[in-house]
């Protein structure tokens, strides 16, 4: 049970971090980069 | 049984073929590009020439501006002559695109057909070519009128395109010839080279017939793109660039993609059609299950070729926002706006039919079961998205007040081509159907890998955080930063869907490797499946209807933008009842022939009886009507 | 087999019905859709015959908030969503002003009126931060020039957007009002066919905009009320082919644009050089007569003396029926070079007047002609 939250607590992890980097990659190769919060770097 | 597994090789193979296409194109556009000048029918370089060598009755020689026709050169009829072209064109299209898809996946199928040994693939694909051969005479018909009618009631601006692409015309025609050659050859051929190293002859004869159909798609593409964006002639229009710089204008390869995606969906869509009238006649259980898996392919092979397509219509709309922002924004923001609205609609028709088909389709097989619940989650999500899209948001204008702001222009407007709540909307839309999708494909499975919780879960994780960013995304970069973010984070939202349709497909491919198969029952399936069949073709062609005019009338008043003018008494966007009604009317002709080629495929497998053998074996009859 | 036939025999006939009728509802519905939204057409910019001669500042102010919202497209980026900057909400004078102290500006201008201008034509040359190009940095402009196609707005038009965004924030208009002139075109009228009299001429071209003619007109060029006495017909005609050939004394070359001669007919032309030579009223008024509209429309006194004037490249015709009988000037205005009149070079008329007339205009040339025996 405690392995099966673990997995899933991990994976989420790993999907949430891959899109967050694929956030800025997009937007950067755009020339619209963005801050750690994911808001507009002005 | 084994179907689902092909089909998963099935989509894997048509990726294939797509990137040996895009391959073969790349070769003939080098070829094209390195040796441009020897058959340019226009001038080589005027910038090789110094002024001073030539003389100013020289350079008017050579540089002939475009035409400059008065309403009185234009020929009149005594009907529009844009509604003839409008009819004649669109139906050459239709026509076109059926002939060129069909044997991309014709081929694909007939390699499954070698690969597995099972020779239903083959039939199929053979059947599947003899609507395509009637099509293809019809295309050429179409093409002839539509050449004729364009001479006829556009002289100056034909003159003028001659002149512009010169011996490329040639090429096309030479094309065609070898188009006709190969489609004859494989089609009469099919049985001829049907075993051992005879298929591969007979499967290279199918690649070649792609090939070539392919670079006359791109070679007919290039004279719509050079009348949208011109390039390779200079301001006035005289020719300055020779024929690469002519035909690759900055829409060329958006459309090339465009086309070449629908055309796939549009051929998948009415082969469907084709299946499910002759599922629904079908007087055998045999019959029935036969055309039921025919159906289920085809819709297969339309959903799965349109679900990329938005994307390459995203990549169209940002090349001609690059091109001029005026063009952009007359598409999406100006009068053709609303025709975006009857898009949404069509296209909601699109998905929920797909989606309709594939719920229906799960109770052919006894294991889906377990997805069932999901299906009503999907609907309502389906449904929500579907009102948001069509909901136009600027409703507050009347057609009056448009009138009195000047029409074309109202700013307002602007603000549907980039609606924050539409871009979640069809994404979110896309997505469900590919779960939709995802979960048809998973009923008749059980995955016995040991790592299938995992796989689960980051397909989950996947579906989540794509469906959470997309929404992030639309919310805060639409509505609380300016226009640049706003349009930049559609992209995000754009590469979040794909996420998911691409990491589902390779997920799944893994997961269910080796999986137990659950039995399923082909010809089990409702008669209102057959009809979400019917819908596709018919939200598909009226689609195509639809956004060819839009790519058409985003020129306005200019044949050729910004380098001839439109000065003909059609020269003015109709409104939208009316070019709804154009749509219907080539929709239907459609239909019309398209059942005229049901019917001739039907016939050449129609054999009379012998009077002789009538009294004796009523049976065989009704056999060979079933057959 | 047999034994597996399902109900569907039954439906088997209504199949063709029903899935048609599917269909057709399902096309009527999109159609319905389509019908109900809102109907606009969208029309072509068409003529827009604006009188000059009565224009006033408002009225000058009022065409340049058309073409701003209309024909000039502006409004499509210029609006409040953010693609460029907002003029409406902008005082544009004040605007102008600073960014001509930007140190990142690079152009000529020198006034808010002449920043305006070249913001228009040559949008380059000055990027509001924030709107160039995507990538360029703001050293591109998406705008495109407007006096280009596809917009191609005239210069009057572009005056006329300066005008509005002067007044519209309760700035003086500084911008001169264009030089009286009958009418102008928002769309030039390629579609109108060629003008039937002088009069047209000078106003579709525009003339009085820079020269005195017909009584009125602007001073940026030369006074052509009495251009015959000064030039011969031949000096005209190179005029206003190659105007910048030859520049009359006291004023700028460059200025008169070099492609009216591009945009004329044969006919217009030869009318405008018979008018400027002879300085009379049109033909049309002396004679009264159908004949005349014939004589100025192919502008034979561009080369003859007809009806009191005319040009000396070719022979009087003051006195031809004197000379020469029906058939023979028939002859002479079909093929114009059979026979040659003693001492004028061959080959100079052309030959192809008698297609661009209609038989009744040949007839009634010729019956006119035989008249003319210089009494």
């Amino acid at each position: 049970m405690i392995k099966t939250l673990q997995i899933w607590l991990a994976i989420f992890v790993i999907v949430s971090l891959y899109f967050y980097g694929l956030d800025h990659f997009i937007m950067s190769v755009q020339g619209l980069p963005l801050n750690m919060d994911l808001t507009p770097a002005q | 049984m084994k179907e689902s597994r092909y089909s998963s090789r099935l989509m894997w193979l048509m990726l294939l073929l797509i990137a040996a296409l895009g391959f073969f194109w790349s070769g003939t556009v080098t070829i094209t590009n390195t040796s441009g000048d020897w058959f340019s029918g226009a001038v080589a370089s005027v910038d090789d020439v110094s002024a001073d060598e030539m003389t100013a009755g020289d350079a008017e020689l050579k540089l002939v501006p475009a035409p400059k026709p008065t309403r009185a050169d234009y020929p009149d009829i005594g009907v529009s002559s844009r509604s003839i072209v409008w009819v004649v064109a669109q139906m050459h299209l239709f026509f076109g695109a059926l002939v060129l898809a069909v044997p991309l996946f014709v081929l694909v199928i007939e390699l499954l057909g070698m690969y597995t040994g099972d020779s239903r693939y083959d039939d199929m694909a053979h059947e599947f070519m003899k609507i395509s051969i009637t099509a293809y005479s019809i295309t050429a018909l179409f093409g002839g009128t539509l050449a004729l009618s364009l001479f006829l009631l556009y002289p100056d601006l034909m003159a003028y395109l001659m002149r512009v692409f010169g011996a490329q015309m040639m090429v096309y025609a030479i094309l065609f010839f070898l188009e006709s050659m190969v489609l004859y050859i494989y089609y009469y051929g099919w049985d001829a080279l049907r075993y051992g190293n005879a298929k591969w002859v007979h499967l290279s004869l199918g690649l070649l017939l792609n090939g070539v159909g392919a670079t006359l798609m791109v070679t007919a593409n290039s004279w719509a793109t050079f009348m949208m964006a011109p390039s390779g002639v200079n301001e006035v229009g005289a020719v300055i660039g020779n024929i690469w710089e002519v035909m690759k204008g900055p829409l060329w390869n958006p459309i090339n993609l465009h086309r070449f995606i629908a055309n796939i969906a549009f051929g998948g869509a009415v082969v469907g059609a084709y299946a499910a009238y002759k599922c629904l006649a079908a007087r055998t259980a045999e019959a029935r299950a036969h055309y039921d898996w025919m159906g289920y392919t085809s819709n297969f092979i339309a959903i799965l070729a349109f679900l990329p397509l938005p994307f390459a219509g995203y990549w169209l709309m940002a090349e001609i926002y690059a091109y001029s922002q005026q063009m952009g924004i007359t598409a999406m923001g100006g009068i053709l706006a609303w025709l975006f609205i009857i898009q949404a609609v069509l296209i909601g028709t699109i998905l929920l039919a797909g989606n309709y088909y594939l719920w229906s389709g799960m109770s052919r097989t006894e294991g889906s079961k377990r997805y069932q619940g999901f299906i009503k989650y999907i609907a309502v999500v389906l449904v929500i998205c579907f009102l948001i899209w069509v909901t136009p948001h600027t409703l507050i204008l009347t057609s009056g007040e448009i009138a009195a702001l000047g029409g074309s222009n109202h700013p307002l407007l602007g603000a549907l081509g980039i609606m924050p709540a539409k871009n979640i909307a069809v994404n979110l839309m896309l997505i469900f159907t590919f779960m939709s999708f995802q979960i048809y494909r998973r009923s008749d499975k059980v995955a016995t890998v040991s790592w299938e919780k995992a796989g689960n879960a980051l397909m989950v994780a996947i579906y989540v955080v794509a469906i959470v960013n997309i929404i992030f995304a639309g919310v805060y970069y639409g509505y609380f930063t300016n226009t640049v973010y706003k349009v930049g984070s559609s992209v995000m939202q754009v590469v979040s869907t794909l996420t998911v349709i691409i990491s589902g497909v390779v997920l799944d491919a893994f997961l269910y490797r080796g999986a137990k198969t659950l039995p399923s029952h082909w010809g089990q399936v409702s008669n209102r499946a057959q009809y979400a069949l019917f819908a596709l073709p018919i939200a598909f062609t009226w689609l195509m209807a639809l956004m060819g005019y839009v790519r058409s009338s985003v020129r306005t008043h200019w044949h050729v933008y910004t380098v001839m003018k439109d000065t003909s008494p059609d020269n003015f966007i109709p409104t939208i009842g009316y070019a709804g009604n154009m749509m219907t009317i080539v929709t239907v002709m459609f239909v019309l022939f398209v059942l005229f080629i049901f019917w001739i495929a039907n016939l050449s497998g129609t054999k009379q009886v012998p009077p002789y053998a009538v009294r004796k074996v009523p049976a065989a009859e009704r056999a060979g009507d079933a057959a | 087999m047999s034994v597996e036939k399902t109900n569907e025999v039954k439906s088997g006939g209504n199949v063709l019905v029903k899935s048609m009728g599917f269909s057709l509802a399902l096309a009527l519905l999109f159609t319905l859709v389509a019908n109900l939204l809102p109907q606009v057409e969208g029309e072509a910019p068409v003529d827009q015959k604006v009188d000059l001669g009565a224009l006033t500042v408002e009225s000058f102010v009022a065409l340049g908030e058309s073409v701003f919202t209309g024909k000039g497209t502006c409004s499509l980026c210029h609006n409040d969503l953010g693609r460029a900057p907002d003029i409406l909400v902008l005082n544009m004078e004040e605007t102008a002003v600073e960014r001509l102290k930007d140190e990142r500006y690079k152009g000529s201008a020198t006034d808010a009126e002449s920043y305006l201008h070249e913001s228009m034509v040559d949008p380059g040359i000055y990027v509001v931060k924030g709107f160039g190009k995507k990538g360029s940095n703001d050293t591109i402009s998406p705008m495109p020039a407007v006096n280009k196609p596809p917009i191609e707005l005239s210069e009057i038009e572009v005056n006329a957007v300066i005008a509005y965004l002067q007044a519209k924030d309760g700035n003086d208009v500084t911008v001169s009002l264009p030089a009286e002139a009958p009418a102008v075109e928002v769309q030039p009228a390629e579609s109108a066919g060629p003008a039937g009299t002088v009069e047209e001429v000078i106003a579709r071209y525009g003339c009085q905009a820079c020269h005195k003619v017909l009584g009125s007109g602007g001073e940026l060029g030369p006074d052509l009320e009495h251009i015959g006495k000064r030039l011969s017909a031949e000096k005209i005609r190179q005029s206003i082919i190659d105007p910048n050939a030859n520049i009359a004394e006291g004023f700028p070359p460059g200025v008169m644009p070099e492609d009216f001669a591009g945009k004329m007919t044969v006919k217009e032309l030869e009318m405008l050089v018979v008018y400027l030579l002879s300085g009379e009223k049109p033909v049309e008024d002396i004679a009264g007569s159908g004949t005349g509209k014939i004589i100025a429309q192919f502008g034979c006194q561009a080369c003859h003396i007809m009806l009191g004037s005319g040009g000396e490249l070719g022979p009087s015709l003051e006195d031809i029926g004197a000379r020469l009988d029906a058939d023979q000037i028939r002859q002479s205005i079909v093929e114009p070079n059979t026979v040659i009149a003693e001492g004028y070079p061959s080959g100079v008329m052309p030959p192809n007047f008698a297609e661009q007339m209609s038989d009744e205009q040949l007839d009634a040339l010729v019956a006119f002609l035989s008249e003319q025996k210089g009494d």
